[in-house]
């Protein structure tokens, strides 16, 4: 500022000048006021451009605290989900009970060169560890390096020992591990993780993607109450026929989900590396088999829908048939002709070459094409076997075909086809995911609602009255086929390795689940007279399965006389009033 | 006049200041808090994750079989044991019998318990 008046005795002249030498006034004229006047206003402009800054901040400041309370960003609201503990979503099965899951673990470290006295620390660690000795620790606590790992995932209690121990130089990493509760009974199909839990088999890898994504659990078609009983009741027959194993399979005609998946022997999830090739197998979706006799309702089918034969066609089955080197011959020879129902239900080979043949070879492989057995099966795993097919399909090929020899197909084709010849006629996808109820399934059609009809009655007439007596359990109205072939060594069959199968649904009124059961290289015992087919190895199997299963999955039984009831009414509408001449 | 409002201005600055002051301490105390208990909260989420699969280890169908043999009597229930509802014998005018009179012994041996339970 400058100062208008001067005092006249100064007490002090800092900058060395005489006032006395100026005039007493400061007279501002002319182009000094102009300035001092455009300084003025420039401050006022300044001062009015802060004013106006302030109150800008005030204004908000008023509004960030008095009004804007609603948009309050909320830190407790966001979910802490099992991924972020984890980083690997659970797998459950149908009813939510968890197959897989990621368990948080520590691991043991050490930086040795922080370690006073190894010789205690050892001493002290190895009674807190099992599995840990003395002198590898004393040697890993004394070497020179700064870090060492002493053990990996220790079990909470073992984690909380070391702790108390307070050996300085001693540490814990968090890690994470994969966990089966399960174990054995479900390893085929949810598979196994790699040590840093990336999915290497079944389900988990799969759907590895997904799983590491998300924090979500995945739920899988299986259910688990089902699966274990399938696995017993395989496991129990395998015992009693000495059998090197097993496969079994339990599928919702509808949605094609696939309610058990067992494939025996097993292993344990946790150590695959101590299991062999075979339990490592997965017999239901990887293995191929030739199924023998059950195939006999896709050829019974493939006549019936499309006219090559009529049900009350008879067909002599009284000679071999003879083709080149082959002789094809049934197992219990009947000496007259048999009509389509009795060739079905006796399971001849010899009536049932004729029918294929009627078909013709063409619409053979276009029918099993349609059925999706010529294709590996499209499901939701790594490991699925594709069909092995004949080289070249001539006719000696349709006549072995018919009856289940020369092509080789995966139980779950198999059970997926049966499924679409009981269910109406629709083939639907198999899923090893859960759909959701009430989903609908787009099927494509495969043979007509007529023929499907009469296909559960002719199915349904084995267990009441065939080889398939002994998978009938009561009330629930069982139908089914059996299968019996030889096993493939080498080059030519075996005459004493067999598979022994069943396939059957129940309940045949209106079918609602496919059953599958499959021994392999089973033995004729003594309560069994010797045999060994899957009338009497696998058929025990899935009477027992459904016996079982049924009141678990909300099937109802019918008492007695409405079970005749019913199985009155699957008899086609031509043959109703004559009974069958064989019994 | 001047001076009482520079005063009053000062006066309110202070208390502006102390109270700002004392806001933020408490929410630095609220958000100690808070992290605490969010610690926390992920602290149990893994201990029930943990419970969960213990749970789903000791339910295993394998071990609940085993139990069940061992402790219980229960056996499969056989299919002729299950009836539907429109097969239990009611009493009233459309019964088509006296249940009492039903040659069925399972019949007569509930209507026996329900009418000592009575």
């Amino acid at each position: 500022m400058i100062s208008q008046t001067a005092p006249s005795t100064p007490p002090c002249n800092p900058c060395g000048l005489d006032p006395r030498d100026r005039a007493a006034d400061v007279v501002l004229e002319g182009s000094a006021k102009q300035a001092l006047e455009t300084g003025r206003a420039r401050l006022k402009l300044a001062g009015l451009v802060f004013a106006l800054a302030f109150s800008i901040i005030a204004l908000r400041l008023v509004e960030v605290t008095a009004f804007a309370q609603s948009q309050a960003p909320s830190l407790a609201g966001e979910p802490a989900g099992s991924a972020k503990l984890t980083g690997r979503a659970d797998i459950v099965d149908r009813n939510g009970k968890v197959l897989a899951t990621t368990l948080p673990t520590a691991s043991l470290y050490a930086n040795p060169r922080q370690v006073r006295d190894p010789q205690q620390a050892a001493r002290q660690l190895a009674a807190a560890v099992p599995g840990l000795t003395v002198p590898t620790l004393a040697e890993k606590l004394g070497s020179d390096r700064s870090f060492v790992w002493l053990r990996r995932n220790l079990t909470p209690r073992q984690q909380s020992e070391v702790n108390a121990l307070g050996i300085p130089g001693v540490y814990f990493k968090r890690g994470s591990k994969r966990v089966y509760p399960h174990g054995p009974l479900v390893s085929h199909l949810v598979g196994f993780t790699d040590v840093d839990n990336n999915g290497i088999a079944g389900i988990e890898s799969a759907f590895d993607e997904l799983l590491r994504g998300s924090s979500d659990p995945l739920p899988v078609s299986l259910d688990i109450r089902v699966q274990h009983i399938m696995a017993e009741e395989l496991a129990r027959s395998i015992e009693t026929f000495s059998a090197i194993g097993g496969t079994g399979l339990v599928m919702d005609v509808e949605s094609g989900e696939i309610l058990s998946m067992v494939s025996l022997p097993s292993f344990d999830p946790t150590e695959p590396g101590a299991a062999n090739e075979e339990a490592l197998f997965n017999r239901a979706s990887l293995g191929i088999y030739e199924m023998g006799s059950v195939f006999k309702i896709f050829t019974t089918a493939m006549a019936l829908d499309s006219d090559a034969v009529e049900l009350g066609d008879a067909f002599d089955v009284s000679q071999p048939i003879r083709v080149s080197r082959f002789t094809i011959r049934d197992f219990k020879p009947k000496n007259r002709d048999l009509t389509v129902p009795e060739v079905f239900i006796y399971s001849s080979n010899i009536g049932t070459v004729q029918m294929a043949l009627a078909a013709g070879t063409d619409r053979q492989q276009q029918f099993l094409e349609s059925l999706g057995l010529m294709r590996a099966a499209p499901i939701e795993l790594p490991e699925v076997g594709a069909p092995l097919l004949p080289e070249k399909w001539r006719e000696i090929n349709t006549m072995t075909i018919s009856y289940g020899h020369g092509l080789a197909v995966s139980p779950i084709q198999l059970a997926r086809a049966v499924g679409a010849i009981v269910n109406g006629g629709e083939l639907r996808p198999a899923t090893l995911l859960r759909r959701q109820p009430g989903e609908l399934v787009v099927g494509t059609r495969v043979i007509g609602e007529d023929t499907s009809a009469v296909m559960r009655w002719l199915m349904r007439m084995v267990v009441q009255h065939g080889t398939g007596r002994k998978a009938g359990a009561p009330g629930y109205m069982v139908g089914g086929k059996t299968g019996t072939a030889d096993k493939i060594a080498g080059k030519r069959y075996a005459r004493n390795a067999r598979i022994a199968s069943f396939v059957g649904a129940f309940p045949m009124d209106r079918p609602r689940y496919v059953v599958f059961a499959m021994v392999d290289e089973p033995k004729g015992t003594k309560e069994t007279y010797g045999y060994a087919t899957g009338g009497w190895v696998a058929a025990p199997v899935v009477r027992a399965v459904v016996e079982r299963v049924a009141p678990l999955l909300g099937v109802m039984p019918k008492p007695a006389e409405e079970s005749e009831g019913a199985d009155v009414e699957l008899v086609p509408v031509s043959l109703q009033g004559f009974t069958l001449a064989a019994h | 006049m001047k001076r009482t409002t520079m005063m009053i201005w000062l006066v309110a600055a202070a208390i502006g200041a102390l109270g700002l002051f004392h806001v933020k301490q408490q929410v630095k105390t609220i958000e100690r808090e808070l992290a605490r208990v969010e610690s926390r909260i992920l602290e149990h989420q893994e201990a029930i994750h943990v419970l969960d699969a213990e749970w789903a280890y000791r339910t295993r169908p394998t071990r609940i079989e085993r139990l069940a043999r061992e402790h219980l009597q229960l056996a499969p229930l056989p299919s002729d044991s299950i009836i539907g509802i429109s097969q239990l014998p009611w009493r009233g005018d459309d019964a088509p019998a006296d249940p009492a009179r039903s040659p069925d012994p399972a019949a007569k041996a509930f209507l026996a318990s329900a009418e000592t339970g009575r």
